[in-house]
């Protein structure tokens, strides 16, 4: 059909999309590494101790400690998710136990809730002023810290548990829908051959799911390094936090792009596992579930247990954040309650409504690129678009709003140019100063989830669907609209509503990208999370939850339906 | 599709064009909107000038730099000096002066080069807990790298403006090799790792976890409006330090013009009644600041706390040592365990 | 001698239907038992039940004299020691053949556990390929891994569900065949489930016809065939057509195609009336005779044709290796074999 060097427009798009969205992270290299373009000589450290630099400043200093930091939080935050989710995961898709039914989407509400909220929230209880320790040393009669031992939750041990809290649920949906793909005869095959139930879980389910495991704990690695508001909540110094004293404080943009380059090593590491997980998974998914009873009937005291395993995780990572959420909400009515926060709400809304439809879109677009691939190097060429889009997920908010700004004020720069010559008229910063910066970042920061989402969901897909449409004369686009998209429904709808959650949540890059009086319900929650006066703004932080929650409720009645 | 891209963007196009037409200032703020709007409010009540904000406490110096000459900002307002200067050194902002801000603002808070003014000032105070320490007055911040509160003082994290601030100023008092010998004493007698706002630390000296903190002096106010955070602040004692010797250190909260700013004539009108007996006076009640401007009436608590002496090193000096500061702070990995 | 399996009046249902009814079976040491039934009959429920993969209601299970289930007894598939096959063979796909086959033995060394591996698959004609992965594999080959795997351990019993369904007709009589050789070289005691009567004549020692979660007829093939005990059963196992009928005597019987003689002794009385069942094997069509019925339809099968006769109101299915025009007129009669008639 295609001849030659010339390439598919539908390539093109592709790379152009996949380029564009890579765009914010080559510009900041870009500009890290051009002279001449930053203009505070006079405060640069350089300057004022000639010989050093700050990056082996860094290095010999605080460095080691931000990378161990950051590594450890990426483990304990991983290993969390996998001790809260995991387990939950194959009791959904194995067992029958008493609520299982509700339990089943109820395990995903703690994705609404945004981690400086759960931090914040868990900060008030645990400090050494919270309520919990002031009430032990009232029943006790303990006097000083030295009298009793008690967990710091301001510690990288309590920053890992906040976001694994709300993570984890990514970890829970992945590896469920996995685990209930898997057939019990495999299980009933290694029970006869002597496996006890627990063997059986080791020694055959827990392999098969492992490709799943990784992509999971991919997302959530960089879910992990992207953020930056729970770290310095927790005054735990990752290297985000050099990313930003390099930047904003030593005012040297090389060596904060010398640490971006690092935290980008993990990045491709977190975004190869990924794939090659991928590649494993579609391998093992071949076999489809004949049987639609459940593994196992728990009773007792087993059934007991799992229905409280799944409660305590429920509890903690979002019914007891709400509680006390509401109960600031009660205390501090007064103060709390703005008439504008239908207007904010309205602005999140249409705003994660957007991105999420754009990403879809992308998405579709990346990856049925990606899968009319017939030879290897045609395969691994039409992977890129899909590695660079999802660079932008690890990318803390501020780095990629400013690496947002870079390219849009450049464009916006040329336009008045053209403009000016071709009609004389200056129209000013039509793309940087408009909302479009704000979707254009949310657009590059989350379209890893739905490319993600989608492209478990396209694997699923025969590839002999795909031939027999062409031999039915369908062409790229009909194929796309009458094939794969009805078949994509479900993932595209996933894809859409975990996107839609997370923009709903993300903070740091609509703050610097807004434009005047230009306030989502996270930046007005922030604003004073930012002073820790969450309270007065504790009606606001309830609505962002409960606006995530509405797509929760939507992806739960597809699941049940399905 | 097309059509609606045209229609999008036309859209867009004219929320900016009558962004601009309006009369309006715009402003960048590090400063929260719940601190500013009330004083924002009164000045829209007197002049008809609209006003808009954007806030953001990192990286709008990034945003105005690259926004350049079609950047919509026409003021910048700063909670530290630092950021004053960085902006004028980054040639973002633009000289302005009046008759009413050479009346208002005394010398020592105007930048020579008209580049940017302060307009309140804030201490870097000591809290001390009232019923272990009792009366703390003659404190000094040398003091708290002192052996005997080992396990007893609380800060903010060393890297938060405030704390850059007084570090530099230790630089310019007495030096580096002082400095960081000063700040492993500090870091050696700290009851826990820094964390939290100033306010955060005074509740921890009221529930015993440390006697001593570092903070600005307007939260003490503040706490003790809030029905919550009185007790805390009831059970400490707010110190001025170094009243022995060179006076206590002081920050600024201040205001530039933005370079390119589009509505400069409203940008200084709102400068100018930002000097104003009525704006400093509600810096003064509702943030509980030192107005720049003499005999605007203190808050009667903060005038309580009575007079009191400043540090007179130059902002200017102060403010060439941040670089250094922060340096120092990663050298004894302040913020670190 | 012992029976290896043993199940008595066992029952189970399953959200409140009853999938098991009082069955009753055994199966002697070496012997291959085949339980045949339409689907929903409750045969792989009564294979998971004896494995231990499905509880039982009431009755019990024994294996080798051990009593497994029943009497709140409840021993767990680990414990059992059988082998089970299953329809889609539930290759561990994350493991490799050799991995796969080597799963279920426990205690061996590993130069021993290779040796072992390496000799059943030699024993499977897999000899080599035990460093590949089940999807690198063809069916028929899945199929003797998944043997091999259960052969490893030497289990008391092995159980098979439906394990040649996913097979190409052209090689699976020759698989049957041969696993069949291979489970009576080693002497394996097996109870296989097939929903395909073929499948079960050409593997079993004895059948076992069920029907709504009981036992209908257990018996080797040949005599479930010849001698069903019910139409239930006939009809599973072949098709036929009802012809009223009279007995005349001990051997004979009087209907609309006239006396039929039969070569065993008729076990009912004289002037009983029934239904004679026969099948089309047993029909002769003769062109010279007096014609009394019509070529309806013809189908080529190989060895000759199926003819579908319209004889006074009845469609009777008909095979013959001759080749007839269709609407020809024939003569239709029976050639005398086991009669059996089953009253109304």
């Amino acid at each position: 059909m295609h001849k030659g060097w010339l390439p598919r427009p539908w390539t093109v798009l592709a790379w152009f999309a996949g380029i564009t969205l890579l765009l914010p992270v080559l510009a900041l290299f870009f500009e890290a590494f051009s002279f001449d373009t930053w203009s505070f000589e006079t405060w640069s450290f350089e300057e004022l101790s000639p010989g050093t630099e700050v990056f082996s400043h860094l290095w010999d200093t605080v460095l080691i400690d931000y990378i161990s930091n950051t590594v450890l939080l990426v483990f304990w935050v991983a290993l969390l998710s996998v001790i809260f989710g995991l387990p939950v995961a194959w009791l959904m898709a194995m067992c029958q136990f008493p609520g299982r039914k509700w339990l089943q989407w109820a395990m995903m509400l703690p994705l609404a809730m945004p981690s400086y909220l759960i931090a914040y929230v868990y900060t008030d209880l645990f400090d050494y002023a919270g309520l919990i320790q002031t009430s032990l040393r009232g029943w006790f009669g303990w006097q000083s810290p030295a009298d009793y031992a008690f967990f710091e939750i301001r510690s990288l041990g309590g920053a890992a548990t906040m976001l694994a809290l709300v993570l984890f649920p990514y970890l829970y949906l992945i590896v469920r829908t996995s685990l209930a793909e898997q057939s019990y005869q495999l299980i009933h095959a290694s029970r006869v051959m002597g496996c006890k139930p627990w063997e059986s879980f080791f020694k055959v389910s827990l392999p098969m799911v492992r490709g799943a495991i990784v992509v999971a704990l991919a997302l959530i690695g960089m879910e992990t390094l992207a953020d930056f508001a729970t770290v310095h909540y927790f005054a735990v110094n990752t290297l985000t936090t050099a990313v930003y004293d390099t930047w904003l404080g030593y005012n040297s943009l090389t060596a904060a792009a010398k640490i971006s380059v690092m935290m980008l090593v993990l990045v491709f590491l977190f975004i190869g596992l990924e794939r090659y997980s991928r590649a494993q998974q579609a391998v093992y998914e071949r076999q489809s579930k004949q049987d639609n009873d459940f593994l196992y009937r728990l009773t007792g005291i087993k059934a007991v247990m799992a229905t409280l395993w799944c409660l305590t995780i429920l509890f903690f990572a979002f019914v007891l954040p709400m509680l006390v959420l509401t109960g600031y909400a009660i205390d501090n009515v007064d103060v709390a309650w703005n008439s504008d926060f239908f207007r904010f709400a309205g602005v999140s809304f249409s705003i994660a409504a957007t991105v999420a439809v754009i990403t879809v879109i992308i998405s579709l677009l990346i990856l049925s690129n990606q899968r009319d691939s017939n030879t290897h190097e045609q395969k691994w060429f039409n992977r890129l678009p899909s590695i660079f889009a999802s660079t932008g997920y690890a990318l803390p908010g501020t780095v990629l709003a400013i690496g947002v700004l870079i390219p849009l004020t450049s464009l916006d720069f040329a336009l008045n140019e053209v403009l000016d010559k071709w009609m004389q008229w200056q129209p000013g910063l039509i793309l940087s100063g408009s909302v479009f910066a704000i979707i254009f970042a949310y657009v590059v920061r989350f379209n890893a989830v739905a490319v993600g989402a989608i492209e478990s969901s396209y694997s699923k897909i025969s590839p002999s669907i795909d031939m027999v449409s062409k031999t039915l004369g369908l062409g790229r686009f009909k194929l796309m609209w009458l094939v794969h998209l009805p078949l994509l429904k479900r993932g595209c709808l996933t894809a859409a509503l975990l996107v839609f959650i997370e923009s709903m949540k993300e903070l740091p890059a609509a703050l610097l990208l807004r434009p005047f009086d230009f306030e989502t319900l996270a930046t007005y929650v922030y604003q004073y999370v930012s002073d820790e006066q969450l309270e007065n703004a504790s009606i606001a932080a309830l609505t962002i939850v409960l606006v995530g929650l509405l797509p929760l409720i939507v992806i739960n009645r597809m699941t049940v339906k399905h | 599709m097309k059509k609606s891209v045209l229609v999008a963007l036309l859209l867009l196009v004219t929320q900016v064009q009558v962004a601009m037409a309006e009369n309006v200032v715009n402003i960048y703020s590090y400063r929260q909107p719940f601190l500013i709007n009330p004083i924002l409010e009164t000045f829209t009540k007197q002049t008809g000038i609209k006003t808009k904000v954007v806030f953001a406490k990192k990286g709008l110096l990034e945003r105005l730099k690259r926004e350049g000459k079609f950047s919509p900002a026409d003021v910048v307002l700063t909670s530290n000096f630092s950021l004053l200067l960085q902006l004028a050194d980054g040639q973002l902002t633009q000289s302005f002066q009046s008759d009413t801000i050479n009346e208002n603002v005394p010398d020592a808070f105007r930048d020579p080069n008209h580049q940017w003014i302060a307009l309140t000032k804030r201490v870097r105070n000591i809290y001390s807990s009232k019923a272990s320490l009792g009366d703390m007055s003659n404190i000094s911040y040398e003091d708290l790298a002192s052996n005997q509160y080992k396990g007893k003082v609380c800060t903010r994290s060393g890297k938060h403006p405030y704390n850059i601030a007084l570090v530099s100023s230790m630089i310019a008092h007495h030096g580096e090799q002082q400095t960081k010998q000063w700040l492993l004493g500090v870091k050696a007698n700290l009851a826990r790792k820094p964390q939290g706002n100033d306010r955060a630390q005074v509740k921890a000296i009221k529930e015993g976890l440390c006697d001593l903190s570092l903070g600005n002096s307007y939260y003490f106010g503040k706490m003790m409006q809030d029905a919550k955070q009185k007790v805390w602040a009831e059970a400490v004692n707010i110190n001025f330090p170094n009243q022995q010797n060179r006076g206590s250190h002081i920050n600024v909260s201040g205001v530039v013009m933005a370079k390119h700013a589009p509505n400069k004539d409203n940008a200084l009108k709102l400068i100018n009644y930002l000097t104003s007996d009525d704006a400093q006076q509600l810096y003064a009640s509702l943030n509980m600041e030192y107005p720049v401007k003499a005999g605007v009436k203190l808050d009667p608590m903060v005038a309580s706390w009575g007079t009191f002496k400043e540090d007179q090193i130059s902002i200017a000096k102060v403010a060439t040592f941040r670089i250094r500061a922060l340096a120092l702070l990663d050298e004894t990995k302040f913020d670190l365990n | 001698m012992e029976n290896k399996l043993q199940l008595t009046d066992l029952s189970c249902s399953y959200q409140g239907k009853i999938i098991l009814d009082g069955l009753s079976l055994s199966l002697k040491n070496n012997e291959i038992l085949c339980l045949l039934g339409p689907s929903g009959c409750g045969k792989t429920t009564a294979l998971k039940a004896m494995a231990g993969l499905m509880p039982t209601h009431s009755g019990e299970i024994a294996i080798d004299g051990q009593q497994v289930n029943g009497n709140n007894i409840f021993v767990p598939p680990e414990k059992r020691n059988i082998g089970m096959i299953f329809q889609d063979y539930a290759l561990f796909p994350h493991l490799s053949v050799a991995g796969n086959v080597g799963f279920g033995i426990r205690k061996m060394a590993k130069a021993q556990l290779g040796e072992r591996v390496k000799e059943l698959l030699a024993l499977v004609k897999l000899d080599g390929l035990g460093e590949r992965y089940p999807h690198q594999l063809s069916g028929g080959q899945q199929q003797r891994v998944a043997i091999a795997r259960a052969l490893a351990y030497s289990p008391q019993l092995l159980l098979l569900d439906e394990p040649f369904s996913n097979i190409d007709t052209q090689v699976r009589y020759e698989l049957i065949d041969e696993i069949r050789d291979i489970l009576k070289s080693q002497q394996m005691s097996a109870v296989f489930v097939t929903h395909s009567k073929e499948e079960g004549f050409a593997f079993a020692d004895k059948m076992a016809v069920m029907d709504q979660g009981k036992i209908a007829q257990l018996d080797t093939p040949e005599v479930l065939f010849n001698h069903p005990n019910s139409p239930f059963v006939a009809e599973f196992l072949g098709k036929g057509v009802y012809i009223p009928a009279k007995v005349l005597s001990s051997t004979e019987v009087d209907c609309a195609l006239g006396v039929i003689a039969s070569t065993s002794e008729i076990n009912f009385p004289f002037g009983t009336e029934g239904e004679l069942f026969v099948r089309p094997q047993y029909f002769q069509l003769n062109q010279t005779g007096e014609p009394n019925a019509q070529v309806k339809h013809k189908t080529f099968i190989g060895s000759g044709f199926t003819y579908q006769m319209a004889f006074e109101q009845l469609s009777i299915d008909v095979f013959s290796p001759q080749n007839l025009p269709l609407a020809a007129k024939v003569e239709l009669s029976v050639v005398p074999h086991h009669l059996h008639l089953f009253l109304p």
